[in-house]
């Protein structure tokens, strides 16, 4: 019951110790990623997403269209779960049209503001009308819009309300548009003849002297502001437009008739509009109409000059190419104009000679991909003399390096390789180059010389293995505009003391093997050996060991001593010993001596075995 | 004499099941070219081909700056003063360097380049722009530059911020608005990428490692962002400052192993001592079978040889010996 308490409270204590270390695991050693497959899906805070919605309507509401719709482009990025997926893009989706139809309301409104300027009343109504159908779909929308709101804040579980005062504010935005509208038609009926309100016609004429015109040059404008039964109309303004912005206003004399002079801009186009507007002000509201003059198109005229130029095809990173061109006009040289010329997102300016030529320098970056490139050209206008512009290509190179390696047929481990070579381009030496060589594990590094050649030392260390080794000579040339190159071959490295190493191992092996055939053969030819060079069994049959027994056999007998099977040999010599006479007991011994080593030690010699038989018949002699 | 004999063949065996388990193993390392699971970068192996950078006095010799992306991601361990250095001129002579960090060694390789920039050591948040979860933040905001062209989104993991820039740098995307750090002390957007001009080189820095994973890459536009940093150029990929696993550890010792009996004098040596040990075998075995009656039959010519050979079988049924 003790122990059981014991493991218990140890166990909670383990628990413990863990729960308080792994946080502060987690500090020492902090997480660096985890598997996005096990991770659970997280919902979005409410909060961040009504700010981002919030962002959004604040762009709109300014007027920042483009903003607001970059803002929404982003809203696939936004991560949530499955199951808010279809409310969350219907609420992009209401919103995002919402946005579309402000903004086209928007610029509804403002071209019949435009059209108003330049009386042209019935076309401006047009324009409104369609601004106030977008206002009204765009309304409609708001409703729906809400009632997603109320449902992605449900599922959120979060207030609605700060979806729904944005919405408000979008509803702020359409209605004062509808203001605008508003405003803008009253303009537009202050204009317009009523039953009650009939308003006399006016009529307006435009005059030029010529329609063709030269850019810069002053052009006289004049025509003559009257009702529609002629009367003139003094003291009026006439708003004078060219090109469809507002270029000034004249004043009309007591005749009716204006008079405006300008001088055409350098705009450099071929065709421009030009028209006169009369907008009734003061107290002539309510009694005139509006009128516009018929439209004139002006031909401007201006030299359109030549421009000519080049680059060479091929260019080197790192180093400087020319562009060379000339700007002329009908063959004539244009001096000093400004050339503009802009590659790789940088501009240089040149500036043209009495002959209309110019040069310019331009580096190409050594880290330059290779690859076309377009160079822009363009040369500015002047007076009457317009601009010109050309497009050049070139291609960014980089010209291969060529090596040739001298390597050392083989070599010796522990000294000094020496690989030889010459490094070009196009048949011209590449001075300073980086040569590496490696081979194997090891390196080493040198520089081409004046003439490109090198010549590497590589230290082969002493504990380098035999065998072909494959190197590599690498070239990174000092020069951007070189590619660098690399050869591979290989190598033959012998080293003497693994060689001799293996031819010891081989001796050894064939030692043993000579050792192993010997013993074979002494073991098979022992029997050979035996009859060969025993002396005994041609005499008495049974070798030695019938001798030894035979005399024990007597031994035995005449000292009544038995020879047991657990007595060794001395042992029974030691036995009997006493029993016999000395010269009996020396003979027997010695026979017993050489039995002895007969059963456990070497083979017995032809001298011994000549003893034992000498024993033998001397024991047999002397014990009769 | 069993006994002995038993323990031997269970330790060979032992010996050849470990080999052949480790061999077999897949890696589970983080970061590592060979790992095919979630947090690996077998994916980028497939993709941009690395040479893997071993030894960084290789860099300034092996390759040519210009044309080479190098890619430190992730680093565990701290930089070398020499291994800076190489770094350094690697940078000088118009190389890409990819620092890719959140937690790990990249400020101390920052600190010895003397780029004032660093990594924030506190995690990046975001509450909306994510995947899944607020610590898989996205990146949206990119600046024009080389690098991140056709880029919309960018997908992080456990990222954090960078943190003194100075006007040495220029910052190529920033975390959302919505981004926060740690709790919730400091909201964004916060740099994440940016790059730093040395010498004819740039220091592209990212502050996150784990954005080419392999469960990272194909998220967002990853691999699009990989495949800009890397266009046309060769691929150096550093993986010494890397933590390697016991797996690992063991792995790269057997192919060192490996390597050592690869060369010609081990194989013809271990060829030898095969042979001397077959043999060896071979006359024991011959000793034991057929010699023994032989030896006997020297020492005893006495003997009953036809009985010796009887006795002999009988010892070879009867399994005695």
């Amino acid at each position: 019951m003790v122990d059981t308490d014991l493991s218990g409270v140890l166990t909670k204590l383990l628990v413990g110790a863990l729960i308080l270390t792994l946080p502060l695991t987690t500090v020492l050693h902090p997480i660096r990623h985890v598997d996005p497959a096990g991770l659970r899906d997280e919902y979005p805070l409410p909060a961040s997403l009504y700010l981002f919605y919030l962002r959004m309507v604040d762009f709109m509401v300014v007027e920042r269209w483009d903003e607001a719709l970059s803002q929404l482009k982003h809203s696939p990025h936004i991560f949530v779960p499955s199951d808010l997926q279809f409310i969350f893009q219907r609420f992009n989706n209401l919103l995002n049209d919402t946005r579309r139809d402000l903004e086209e309301a928007r610029r509804h409104i403002d071209n019949a503001s435009s059209l108003i300027d330049r009386a042209a009343l019935s076309d401006a109504e047009l324009e409104l009308d369609r601004a106030k159908t977008l206002l009204l779909k765009a309304n409609s929308t708001l409703f729906k819009l809400e009632r997603a709101a109320r449902h992605l804040a449900s599922l959120l579980r979060a207030s609605p309300k700060p979806l729904l005062n944005m919405i408000d504010k979008l509803r702020g935005l359409i209605s004062k548009y509808l203001d605008e509208i508003d405003e803008l038609f009253a303009k537009i009926y202050r204009y317009q003849p009523t039953p009650t309100k009939p308003l006399i016609r006016t009529i307006l004429t435009i005059e030029v002297k010529t329609t063709i015109v030269t850019v810069g040059d002053s052009v006289d404008v004049w025509g003559c502001l009257t009702t529609d039964s002629n009367t003139p109309l003094p003291s009026r303004i006439v708003n004078i437009f060219f090109d469809n912005d507002k270029i000034g206003e004249s004043v009309t004399l007591s005749n009716g008739s204006y008079h405006f002079k300008f001088n055409i801009p350098y705009i450099y186009k071929d065709r421009v509009v030009l028209c006169a507007v009369y907008l009734p002000r003061g107290v002539d509201e309510g009694r005139f109409r509006p009128s516009s003059s018929r439209i004139i198109i002006l031909n401007i005229m201006f030299e359109k000059p030549r421009l000519d130029a080049e680059v060479p095809n091929l260019v080197l990173p790192s180093l400087n190419f020319t562009v060379n061109g000339r700007l002329s006009l009908h063959g004539k040289g244009l001096n000093e104009y400004l050339v503009l010329i802009s590659w790789l997102g940088r501009t240089i300016t040149a500036i043209t000679d009495v002959n209309g030529v110019f040069t310019a320098e331009l580096s190409v970056p050594p880290d330059a991909p290779t690859g076309v490139y377009r160079i822009m050209v363009k040369a500015r206008p002047k007076g009457i003399i317009g601009p010109a512009s050309t497009i050049l290509t070139t291609k960014v190179v980089r010209v291969p390096v060529n090596v040739e390696v001298e390597p050392p047929i083989a070599s010796l481990a522990g000294a000094v390789t020496i690989f030889r070579g010459r490094v070009s381009v196009d048949g011209e030496p590449l001075p300073y180059a980086n040569v590496h060589i490696k081979v194997g594990d090891w390196s080493s590094v040198t520089f081409t010389g004046s003439g490109g050649e090198f010549t590497a030392l590589l230290n082969i260390p002493p504990s380098a293995s035999t065998q072909s080794y494959d190197y590599i000579v690498s070239v990174a040339p000092s020069v951007a505009w070189a590619l660098p190159v690399k050869q591979v071959g290989s190598v033959f490295i012998l080293n003497l003391f693994t060689v001799e190493a293996i031819g010891i191992t081989g001796f050894v092996v064939a030692a043993m093997l000579v050792r192993r055939r010997e013993e074979g053969v002494k073991v098979i030819e022992v029997p050979m050996q035996v009859e060969e060079r025993r002396l005994i069994p041609h005499r008495v049959v049974g070798g030695i060991a019938d001798l030894y027994w035979r005399v024990v056999g007597l031994i035995s007998k005449y000292t009544g001593v038995e020879m047991r099977s657990n007595y060794t040999v001395r042992e029974y010599v030691e036995l009997v010993r006493e029993r016999l006479k000395v010269d009996v007991y020396s003979a027997f011994r010695d026979l017993s001596l050489i039995y002895e080593k007969h059963l456990y030690g070497e083979k017995l010699t032809g001298m011994e075995e000549e003893y034992a038989l000498q024993y033998y018949n001397e024991l047999l002699r002397m014990m009769g | 004499m069993k006994v002995k004999g038993a323990l031997a063949t269970g330790f060979i065996i032992a010996l050849i099941l470990i080999v052949g388990i480790s061999y077999a193993a897949p890696c589970v390392d983080d970061f590592s070219l060979e790992n095919p699971f979630w947090n690996g970068h077998s994916q980028l192996k497939l993709k941009t081909h690395p040479t893997e950078l071993l030894d960084y006095m290789e860099l300034p010799v092996g390759f040519s700056a210009r044309d080479t992306t190098l890619l430190i991601i992730g680093p565990s361990k701290p930089f070398n003063e020499g291994e800076v250095e190489c770094i350094r001129r690697f940078l000088e002579d118009g190389g890409l360097v990819v620092l890719a960090d959140d937690f790990g060694s990249g400020n101390d390789l920052l600190m010895k380049l003397k780029v004032k920039a660093k990594f924030s050591a506190l995690p990046l948040r975001d509450p909306l722009f994510k995947y899944k979860g607020s610590y898989l933040p996205k990146t949206i905001d990119f600046k024009p530059s080389p690098y991140t062209v056709n880029l919309s989104s960018i997908a992080l993991n456990h990222a954090t911020i960078l943190e003194n820039l100075g006007g040495e740098v220029e910052v190529l995307a920033y975390s959302t608005i919505f981004s926060y750090l740690g709790a919730k002390k400091s909201v964004g957007p916060f740099p994440v990428m940016a790059e730093v001009k040395l010498g004819s080189g740039s220091l592209v820095l990212i502050s996150d490692s784990s954005i080419f994973i392999n469960s990272m890459l194909n998220k967002e536009n990853n691999s699009q962002f990989l495949a800009n940093l890397v266009r046309g150029k060769s691929v150096v990929i550093d993986t010494i400052h890397w933590e390697a696993s016991n797996l690992i550890a063991f792995k790269g010792m057997l192919t060192q192993i490996y390597l050592v009996a690869g060369r010609i004098e081990v194989r013809y040596i271990l060829v030898a001592l095969l042979l001397v040990a077959v043999f060896k075998l071979n006359f024991k075995r011959g000793e034991k079978r057929g010699d023994w009656l032989k030896e006997v039959l020297r020492k005893h010519p006495e003997w009953d040889a036809k009985l010796l050979r009887e006795l002999e079988e009988e010892r070879g049924i009867y399994g005695a010996g």
